[in-house]
């Protein structure tokens, strides 16, 4: 038993961190569609590999694909690589604000909210509606 | 103009549906999902309320500081069902109408960022008041399930629990450093600091706080002296937390040492003795990483705990004491848990978990009389075992279904009167708990819940193994209380500004511990004894709440009605009826918040009985970019507050409790 628990760590240690207080997929999924359905230059369609969300986006009609210019991305590598690719980045936690989400959907005060980078927001092919800007904090 | 008028009526008309139809502005969207609650201790995983399997509030940090509460129990007794007991000796919550006298908060499930802060052992502690160790101006938000949560969490999760999530683990709270001051009539002093910082893509923080009080004097006519001195009621405590935390990985640890003088002089004290006092000591400490691959999310715990309770008490002759007296009773316990959640489907997912926990305590106490030293050991295992699965078979519709098994593992019973020791039975209990739950969703705005679960709550080893030899005697066969609830939730966001909720609970109590005497007229004979209540304890709830925002002012308001009976007799300590009403008002950088509670009378079969009463919190609190400044008024009722006593801990039946304050507080923050 304690060599299977001890491969389940060593696995679970190789896959994304997780967040103690993270927004709940379903509420997540709904944020999302309003970012995707409302951007700017946007194809209407996300990039997403957190089997959670996805299956939220799905349940809510959003088209989940990799070409998508809006992607979900959970940790600093996913973060960065959707800052390269010009993708409006919205992340998980603050932390991702600083490398390369533009925006990032948190819990604070058992509440969803949003924050945006003041730095990152412009560097997407896709910009973010004013009613999602409007609500957003802004990080500088 | 009548043939202009009915076309133009009738093309008003054809519009109507379409109006009606028209969809919601993306803001009325966003806003609606920015003002949703989550939590996540209904299913060990983030939930937003409606679809989580459970009567459910979550009380914000923002309405947190602008209603000034400065303790958890403050803070839970303006949430509708539950209410607070003061009998100087424990800060109890009562649930549903109902408090056990003595209950030394066993029946609630508290837990600091998840982790349980109750005890197998339980002694003198409640962790709601000064001995909850976190300033509540740090608190992200508390999330409340009113109901059991056995089938997830085990032992405790019995009436309610309640976990706490701290700024540090929620990763919000701003600047790096913070601090604050509060003075307050009573003599009542607090101070707290906080720093916060990053380094090597850790973020860490260290919390220090300190708490006096100077203690109010209390009117006791029944009482020789006829009041209790101020000095009999001081308390003071100080805590220390810190956390680390990087990506899925956080470190948490906390100290807290609190000494309360015990104003109404338990266990044959002397009454107004400054002496007779409460000392907690605890210290704990969790590592708990939590990872998510493709299809499943990982949580890992260990974490340790060690309490020291300490009593200490000035035995009066008069009432049959024998002098000087003490206990210490020392608990530590270490424990792990697994826990996977699968995503096995896209409608179905399992939650599988296993949690063990090894506890040893020790009991010693001396009478000052001719028992001389005698003590308990206990060494147990607990462990909790648990599925759960939540399927969607349809968008509206939830179903979820767990089964939990729980077992209490004594390995080592001994009593010892001064060098000599004897072992006591060591039967193990089991228990299986189930829950059901059925949520339906047929739109936007409604949602129902039909709930089915079971709580539990193992003896404490107090209850159940403790003995001094004289005034308290053990009871190994003590079994485990168990409380079976049915719940029907309609809750209804009416539009952006209002929701309401009603519900419906009706509860089967069984083998309820509580504290006897022990018959006869032999060497113990008439001692306290922890015993099995033999008829089953049946309830009903009515709850009713509304919540409106009418621009910048939040109004709340919440109604309950309750019964208890065994045997068609009414149970003693029952408020049957409770309400409370809150409104905040924000502008700018202000908030004015104000509150009222109405807590039924109470009343024992004894004849004891306590009036019903209103009390009501007004604070305002104006903050700036750096700083905030709070000043609070509590319990400006004319009429004083009493609580009733239960009979091992006072030699009176009811006592008054705090009544007004009036509390200022400056704060900032870099």
């Amino acid at each position: 038993m304690f060599r299977k628990l001890g491969v389940a760590a060593l696995a679970a240690g190789l896959a994304l961190p997780g967040s103690a207080a993270e927004v709940p997929p379903k509420l997540v999924a709904k944020l999302l569609k309003v970012i995707v359905t409302t951007a700017e230059g946007g194809n209407g369609a996300i990039e997403c590999h957190d089997f959670e969300v996805k299956r939220e986006l799905l349940a809510l009609g959003v088209n989940v694909e990799d070409h998508g210019l809006v992607a979900w991305v959970t940790d600093p590598q996913s973060a960065l690589k959707a800052s390269v690719a010009h993708k409006l980045g919205v992340g998980s936690s603050l932390v991702l604000l600083d490398q390369g989400a533009a925006l990032v959907i948190v819990n604070e005060g058992g509440r969803p909210t949003l924050y945006m980078s003041a730095l990152l927001k412009d560097n997407a092919k896709v910009k973010p509606s004013d009613a999602v800007a409007k609500i957003s904090k802004v990080m500088k | 103009m009548r043939t202009a008028v009915l076309p133009a009526l009738a093309l008003a008309l054809a519009a109507l549906p379409a109006l009606a139809q028209a969809p919601p502005d993306v803001a009325d969207i966003l806003e609606e999902i920015t003002s949703t609650e989550s939590l996540q201790a209904a299913g060990k995983a983030s939930q937003d309320v409606a679809s989580a399997p459970a009567d459910v509030t979550v009380l914000t940090a923002r309405d947190l500081q602008a209603l000034g509460y400065r303790t958890l129990r403050d803070a839970l007794a303006g949430v509708q069902g539950f209410r607070a007991n003061d009998d100087r000796a424990y800060q109890g919550l009562g649930m549903r109408g109902l408090y056990v006298l003595g209950d030394q908060n066993s029946r609630v499930l508290v837990l600091l960022d998840g982790h349980a802060l109750n005890s197998p052992a339980d002694v003198g502690a409640s962790r709601l008041g000064e001995d909850f160790g976190l300033p509540l101006e740090l608190v992200d938000h508390v999330e409340i399930i009113r109901g059991p949560a056995s089938s997830l969490y085990g032992n405790n999760a019995f009436l309610a629990l309640v976990n706490v999530v701290s700024q540090e683990a929620a990763g919000t709270g701003k600047g790096t450093l913070a601090a604050a001051v509060t003075a307050g009539s009573g003599g009542l002093g607090e101070a707290w600091a906080q720093a916060r910082g990053t380094a090597g893509g850790f973020q860490a923080s260290l919390t220090a706080s300190g708490f006096r009080r100077s203690g109010t004097s209390i009117l006791q006519p029944e009482l020789q002296s006829g009041s209790v001195p101020a000095e009999a009621d001081q308390e003071k405590a100080q805590s220390l937390n810190l956390g680390l935390r990087k990506g899925g990985f956080s470190l948490a640890g906390f100290l807290l040492d609190r000494t309360q003088s015990l104003a109404l002089a338990p266990y044959l004290g002397r009454v107004g003795e400054a002496g007779n006092q409460y000392r907690n000591r605890r210290m704990g400490a969790e590592a708990r990483f939590e990872a998510k691959q493709e299809r499943a999310a990982w949580t890992f715990r260990l974490y340790g705990d060690r309490t020291e309770f300490r009593g200490d008490y000035l035995q009066d002759p008069a009432r049959g004491g024998a002098g000087p007296a003490w206990d210490r009773d020392p608990d530590r316990s270490l424990g792990a848990e697994v826990q996977s959640r699968l995503f096995l489907a896209d409608a179905f997912t399992l939650t599988l978990g296993t949690e063990w926990r090894n506890h040893r305590f020790e009991g010693i106490s001396t009478s000052g009389g001719g028992v001389g030293t005698v003590g308990t050991r206990v060494a147990a295992r607990i462990g909790n075992t648990y599925a759960e699965g939540e399927w969607r078979p349809a968008p509206a519709w939830t179903l979820v279904a767990g089964l939990q098994y729980a077992t209490l593992t004594p390995t080592e019973v001994v009593n010892t009167v001064d060098a000599g020791a004897s072992a006591l039975p060591r039967d193990a209990v089991g228990r299986t708990t189930p829950r059901l739950a059925v949520i339906w969703k047929p739109g936007p705005r409604d949602t129902f819940k039909l709930l089915y679960g079971q709580g539990f709550r193992f003896p404490t080893f107090f209850e159940r193994y403790y003995t001094d030899q004289e005034s308290q005697a053990a009871n190994p066969t003590l079994a485990p209380e168990v409380v079976t609830t049915v719940e029907g939730i309609w809750s209804r966001r009416w539009n952006a500004r209002l929701r309401t909720q009603v519900s419906a609970t009706r509860f089967a109590w069984d083998k309820l511990i509580y504290s006897g005497t022990v018959a006869g007229e032999g060497p113990m004979g008439g001692a306290v004894v922890y015993l099995n209540r033999g008829e089953r304890i049946e309830g009903a709830a009515w709850e009713a709440e509304a919540s409106l925002r009418l621009g910048s002012v939040e109004l709340y308001g919440g109604l309950g009605a309750y019964r208890w009976t065994a045997d068609g007799t009414s149970l003693g300590n029952v408020a049957e009826r409770t309400a409370v009403l809150r409104g905040i008002h924000r502008s700018g950088s202000g908030s004015l918040a104000l509150e009222g509670r109405y807590v039924g009378p109470r009343s024992l079969s004894g004849g004891a009985s306590v009036p019903g009463n209103v009390q009501f919190r007004a604070s305002y609190r104006l903050e700036w970019r750096r700083s905030w400044f709070q000043v609070t008024a509590e319990d400006l009722g004319d009429r004083p507050r009493r609580d009733l006593v239960g009979a091992e801990y006072a030699p009176v039946e009811t006592t008054a409790t705090d009544g007004r304050r009036l509390l200022a507080t400056v704060g900032t923050r870099f």
